[in-house]
């Protein structure tokens, strides 16, 4: 008898997974520019998703935020928190990745723009084509 | 009943998720470019319900300024700039059903990989417990020994600062890396002077009266994000990129040159110069502290550790600010508000004087 919390969570790890199948497909076969960093994004955010539910543990009867609500615990306070929170470390790479995300996706716009600027369309194969 | 209760949370996450496919779905496929960011919107907003049942705030309070907030407004004002459709005639079928067998092929082989990698122990996912390191960093994160903690009751600020310190700083360091990429881009292009009109420019009364309420407050929460950075969920990216809302509401609402009123481009990287000497001076307080008076030290430290025994006061009066922590959280709300600034400030230049320029080095 398969327990019924890990079949939702399984039906969340296929959806994303699905996710990252069409933003893939949008990056490789969309021929606009813009089009191309949207689906970018959205692949991004996908693998951002993954590293949290590597993180996520089952705890009774829901696990908890991984922030102590005092600050001066005592030793019985902190072993039920290592217990029941869940893991800080992913939160802390995504975070910074989605920062750094935000920086290259304007980036990105920029060069887009300045291709826009200098060869009037954002069409990849038109912009093959002209060779600079 | 109270098992049903339990599998609300689960089930919510999937249903999310589901939702969430169908709205990539409509991004991808949509020709009309505005579309497809709203859309692609509506993806991220549902990703951060998806993440909030996961029990992370601190990427909630990031992820929602960073991808309903900022990313639709930069592609927006590009897409209004450059084409409104994409034309896709001509794309032949058999490509793009080669390439979507490639990629479903990829993602089934690194699916399954992730799917090793979440089995730690040999439970069904999710797993009961966490990785040894995790383990060690919620024990310590907020100890009576100084020795091996952070002081903080935030793991995950403790974690992003005082543990993981030379992530932040390359981090850091991309921004900057791409801020100077952008402003070197847009060299010699300046906002042109002109002077703001009330009833010329931007959108309705309405709107601009709701956004001179809604600005005030958005900075409050932004400052008391980034301030609390150390005690609640949040901190100095997280405020900083809701602060940097309200520069992008500023130009959208009213217009660029409303907005270049309050943010000069060299003020505002002025003023980023001086979050980012805060970062440093956060990072090596420590070891000043330890040339002068003679001791060992370590750059990123922050509380005594056994062979350097000296460190910041975790609490001042009563008040737990955790030594480095609130320095850094500061100077990172700074430097991430202004750097966003300065690119917003690039991007809604009008698109008749950037061409001017860039005639002006072609011919």
């Amino acid at each position: 008898m398969i327990d019924v919390r890990t079949y939702l969570f399984t039906v969340t790890y296929v959806a994303i997974l699905v996710n990252i199948v069409i933003s893939l497909y949008g990056v490789f076969v969309r021929p606009n520019v813009i089009k191309k960093i949207i689906a970018l994004s959205i692949f991004g955010d996908s693998i951002y998703v993954y590293s949290i539910l590597i993180g996520f543990r089952k705890a009774e009867p829901y696990p908890v935020i991984p922030i102590m609500t005092t600050w001066q615990p005592s030793s019985e306070y902190i072993s039920q928190f290592a217990s029941t929170a869940v893991d800080p470390v992913p939160p802390a790479l995504v975070l910074t990745g989605v920062v750094i995300g935000l920086a290259v996706m304007l980036f990105l716009v920029f060069l887009a723009l300045q291709t826009y600027r200098l060869f009037g369309t954002l069409d990849i194969r038109k912009i093959v084509r002209m060779r600079g | 009943m109270s098992e049903l209760y339990e599998l609300i949370p689960y089930l919510v996450l999937s249903i999310t998720a589901l939702v969430s496919t169908i709205s990539v779905y409509l991004a991808i496929i949509e020709k009309d470019l505005i579309k497809a960011v709203l859309y692609s919107a509506i993806q991220s907003t549902f990703y951060a319900l998806i993440f909030y049942l996961l029990m992370v705030p601190d990427i909630v309070l990031v992820y929602i300024p960073v991808s309903v907030g900022l990313l639709p407004a930069i592609l927006i004002i590009a897409v209004k700039k450059t084409e409104k459709y994409e034309d896709v005639t001509g794309i032949s079928k058999t490509t793009s059903t080669i390439i979507l067998t490639l990629v479903v092929i990829f993602t089934l082989i690194s699916g399954y990989l992730l799917l090793l990698s979440h089995a730690i122990t040999f439970a069904i996912f999710p797993s009961t417990d966490v990785r040894t390191l995790a383990r060690w960093f919620l024990n310590t994160t907020l100890w009576w020994n100084r020795m091996f903690s952070a002081m903080s009751p935030e793991s995950v600020t403790a974690i992003v600062w005082d543990y993981r310190g030379l992530d932040t700083y390359f981090e850091t360091s991309v921004m900057y890396l791409a801020i100077i990429g952008a402003l070197a881009l847009a060299r010699y292009i300046e906002i042109p002077k002109k002077v703001f009109k009330e009833e010329a420019m931007g959108m309705s009364i309405i709107g601009k009266m709701a956004t001179r309420i809604m600005v005030p407050m958005i900075l409050i929460v932004a400052v008391s994000i980034a301030l609390h950075g150390h005690l609640t969920p949040g901190g100095g990216f997280q405020g900083g990129v809701t602060a940097a809302v309200t520069v992008s509401l500023l130009i959208f609402i009213f217009s660029v040159y409303f907005a270049a009123r309050f943010f000069k481009i060299n003020t505002a990287i002025l003023l980023r110069i001086i979050g980012l000497t805060g970062i440093i001076l956060a990072a090596t307080i420590t070891l000043i502290i330890g040339f002068l008076t003679g001791q060992q030290a370590y750059i990123f430290q922050n509380q005594p550790k056994v062979i350097a025994q000296i460190g910041l006061p975790y609490e001042i009066g009563g008040n737990l600010i955790s030594g480095t922590l609130l320095i850094f959280n500061t100077s990172e709300f700074l430097a991430v508000v202004m750097g966003f600034a300065i690119l917003f400030l690039l991007l809604s230049i009008p698109e008749e004087n950037v061409m001017e320029v860039i005639r002006g080095e072609v011919e």
